[in-house]
């Protein structure tokens, strides 16, 4: 059973190597024993850094600290079982081929005897609500069940700190509900402390005895009385559906080697937003990818409007994803889950600036429109940063400026709210407003209900396998 | 059957038949393969992809050697380099058939271990430290990852509007795909010390690794099979010695 941790922390900073200002600064709090913390602060001010650091896993190769940062009284080792974290980007958490193995490799680690840690890899499973077997491969796991996989993987292990890092992001509803029971019974049971990174708090808000706020300058760890409610509403101007810009019917999708996935009949109006719901594994991304032309369908029909057709040859019509890509990048926006997937410039500015420039536009157009793009999404000050340097929030913010900047008449958009604190949020909104009303149709993947909220239309994908 | 067993069989096996060069060790290495192979019930399918793969590259070596091989007896064409003779044609088939012997009984059983219970083998049974072992599965597991990473990056070149074709893509693209690899590598680091592993204390193995007798009796029947190729080819006095350089 483990023990309960506490966290000191003393005038703590710091600072990536190549930065020249600290990610984190001044940082006095302490944790006792058993509390369970919200941590909040808005994009970008270092939370997830706090966390890396808080389960000793910030290597002095990564930048350099001062002051104090104390875990029961000695510095942060992962290797002491006290804190098991969960990273923000469920892809890279994947350690072992098969389920049963990846949720056991943390038992193993600590010595858990063999019995036991199937017992707890079973129960971790469980909890999380994922029910896909213990052999089955890792790598076929959506995002979303990849997420619940990390988080079963530390429960397994009893830390007695959990640091969570946006636990919920990727998850539908049904899985939220899911991962927050997980942590609650988990809490309960062990008594461990827990520190929480999440945007959308709200289902926290039973859990969590506590609310430490970052400035949006990595320090000052204020204390907050008050559980923050989500202030997301979000007055939408009318907008005036338009021409059909794509339609499917019965379209079926599929990556290669998975099976096929039958898809309700969609019409994507110009100046519209079309959300895109469903389960984890339902297939909401790989349909996205088909509809942005990177994926062949397996069957049935993609029907191209007026407008996306214009100049194309008559022959690639149909099939979106045999257009050239110059063609492409011109009708259709996407904006992929994984924000790092899509990045292929050094720097954010040359990121953004990308689509103008293969689009022909001249240099000066090009930066004044970067500009103008880079303050709507509040990343002006990281112009020069490395796309990869970024955080989570950032990057996804970056990952949907540049693939929109030239207004294209399909925008295809997974989880784009993911990461995003209340002023970002606003952000996003915004910009996908302003792309529908500018007349763009807008697809995007979501599980925010407040951005459901700004749809105007639902469409949701059941798991409805067609048998080959 | 442990995945440890089948390795070090067909190792001992694959070993005798590099060394030898006579027609007599491969054809006793080939008949008792042929009868031995399939007590390791491999998977059907993908065994025979292999052993069309096999042949074919024994097929290549065979005809390379066939037309470039050391000319004797009586010559039936040549041209510039090229000379068919008795000779040539005789090394070709051993060449080919030594591909097939040293070759196919080693990829079938790769291809047919799991390579996490591989890695069980090799550190519960081999006792190598489970450091290196667990760092080496985990690239392995990306290894197999990177055609997924290579489409994934197909299809953000595709979306940003860079061409998929030529080969400045290629080499661009194959850059990215080193630079991706790198960096899940290090978040893989990070996930996995975050997790307690790398810290001296010890570790316990949620998979057993057992070796059973089974195993062993596997393991002398590649030595079996071995002294059988050496003894068989010493005995008609055909036992050669492959010259290198």
């Amino acid at each position: 059973m483990s023990v309960a941790a506490g966290v000191e922390a003393r005038g703590w900073h710091w600072q990536f190597s190549g930065r020249t200002t600290p990610a984190l600064h001044d940082l006095s709090f302490s944790i006792a024993p058993g509390e369970r913390v919200l941590l909040s602060g808005p994009s970008g001010c270092g939370k997830s850094t706090l966390l890396m650091a808080l389960a000793g896993v910030l290597g002095a190769d990564q930048g350099v600290d001062a002051g104090d940062l104390l875990i029961n009284d000695a510095p942060p080792d992962p290797g002491r079982r006290l804190t098991g974290l969960v990273l923000q980007d469920p892809e890279t958490q994947v350690i072992m081929e098969r389920v049963g193995d990846d949720v056991a490799f943390g038992c193993e680690n600590f010595a858990v005897p063999r019995l036991e840690t199937w017992r707890r890899v079973n129960a971790a499973l469980a909890s999380v609500g994922l029910k896909v077997g213990l052999d089955a491969p890792t790598a076929s796991l959506s995002g979303g069940q990849k997420q619940r996989l990390a988080l079963a993987g530390v429960i397994a292990f009893e830390p007695g700190l959990m640091l969570l890092d946006e636990p919920t992001a990727n998850l539908d509803p049904q899985g939220v509900l899911d991962v927050v029971a997980a942590v609650t019974r988990v809490v309960n049971e062990t008594g461990c402390s827990l520190v929480v990174v999440d945007h959308n708090p709200a289902p926290w808000e039973q859990l969590l005895t506590r609310v430490m706020t970052l400035d949006a300058s990595g320090g000052l760890v204020s204390e907050t009385s008050e559980y923050p409610r989500g202030k997301r509403s979000h007055v939408s101007s009318p907008r005036l559906p338009g021409d059909l810009v794509m339609a499917t019917r019965d379209l079926v999708i599929g990556r290669p080697g998975q099976p096929p996935i039958a898809v309700p009949d969609l019409d994507l109006r110009a100046g519209t937003i079309t959300a895109l719901t469903g389960i984890n594994g339902s297939g909401k991304s790989t349909l996205s990818l088909t509809l942005g032309g990177l994926l062949a369908p397996q069957s049935g029909l993609i029907m191209v409007g007026e407008k996306l057709r214009q100049g194309l040859r008559a022959r690639h019509v149909p099939t979106p994803h045999r257009w050239p890509a110059r063609s492409l990048v011109r009708r259709v926006g996407n904006v992929f889950q994984s924000p790092e997937n899509q990045f292929v410039q050094p720097t954010t500015r040359a990121e953004v600036g990308l689509g103008l420039r293969v689009a022909g536009m001249g240099r000066a157009d090009v930066a004044a429109r970067v500009d103008d793009r880079l303050a709507l999404m509040g990343l002006t000050e990281l112009s020069g940063a490395h796309p990869f340097t970024l955080s989570g929030g950032q990057k996804r913010r970056l990952a949907l400026v540049s693939a929109t900047v030239t207004s294209p008449h399909l925008v295809v958009v997974d989880e784009p709210t993911f990461g995003q604190d209340d002023n970002s949020w606003e952000d996003v909104v915004t910009l996908l407003e302003e792309l529908a009303s500018s007349g763009s149709a807008v697809l995007m993947t979501t599980h925010d209900p407040d951005l459901l909220g700004v749809a105007d239309s639902i469409v949701s994908l059941s798991p409805r396998e067609v048998a080959s | 059957m442990n995945p440890l067993a089948p390795l070090i069989a067909t190792s001992i096996v694959g070993l005798v038949v590099l060394v030898s060069f006579d027609p007599v060790s491969v054809g006793v290495a080939l008949i008792c393969e042929a009868v031995l192979l399939p007590w390791l019930r491999l998977p059907a399918r993908r065994s025979l992809q292999i052993v069309a793969i096999v042949l074919i590259s024994a097929a290549l070596g065979g005809v390379a050697t066939a037309l470039y091989g050391r000319p004797s007896g009586v010559t039936f064409f040549a041209w510039g380099p090229v000379h068919i003779t008795t000779g040539s044609l005789e090394l070709a088939l051993l060449v080919g058939l030594r591909i097939v012997a040293i070759a196919l009984p080693g990829a079938l059983v790769f291809a047919a271990t799991n390579i996490t219970a591989l890695a069980d083998a090799l550190t519960q049974i081999a006792h190598l430290p489970a450091r290196f072992v667990a760092g080496a599965l985990s690239s392995l597991r990306m290894m197999s990852l990177l055609a997924d990473d290579w489409r994934t990056m197909g299809y953000a070149r595709r979306a940003r509007g860079l061409a998929a074709r030529g080969p400045f893509q290629f080499v661009g693209q194959s850059f990215a795909l080193f630079v991706r690899a790198v960096r899940r590598g290090s978040a893989l680091a990070t996930t996995m010390e975050a997790r307690g592993f790398g810290s001296q204390s010890p570790r316990s193995w949620s998979r057993p690794s057992v070796w059973r007798a089974r195993d062993g009796l596997l393991v002398v029947a590649g030595f079996v099979v071995a002294g059988l190729i050496v003894g068989i080819s010493v005995a008609t006095g055909s036992w050669e010695v492959v010259v290198f350089g």
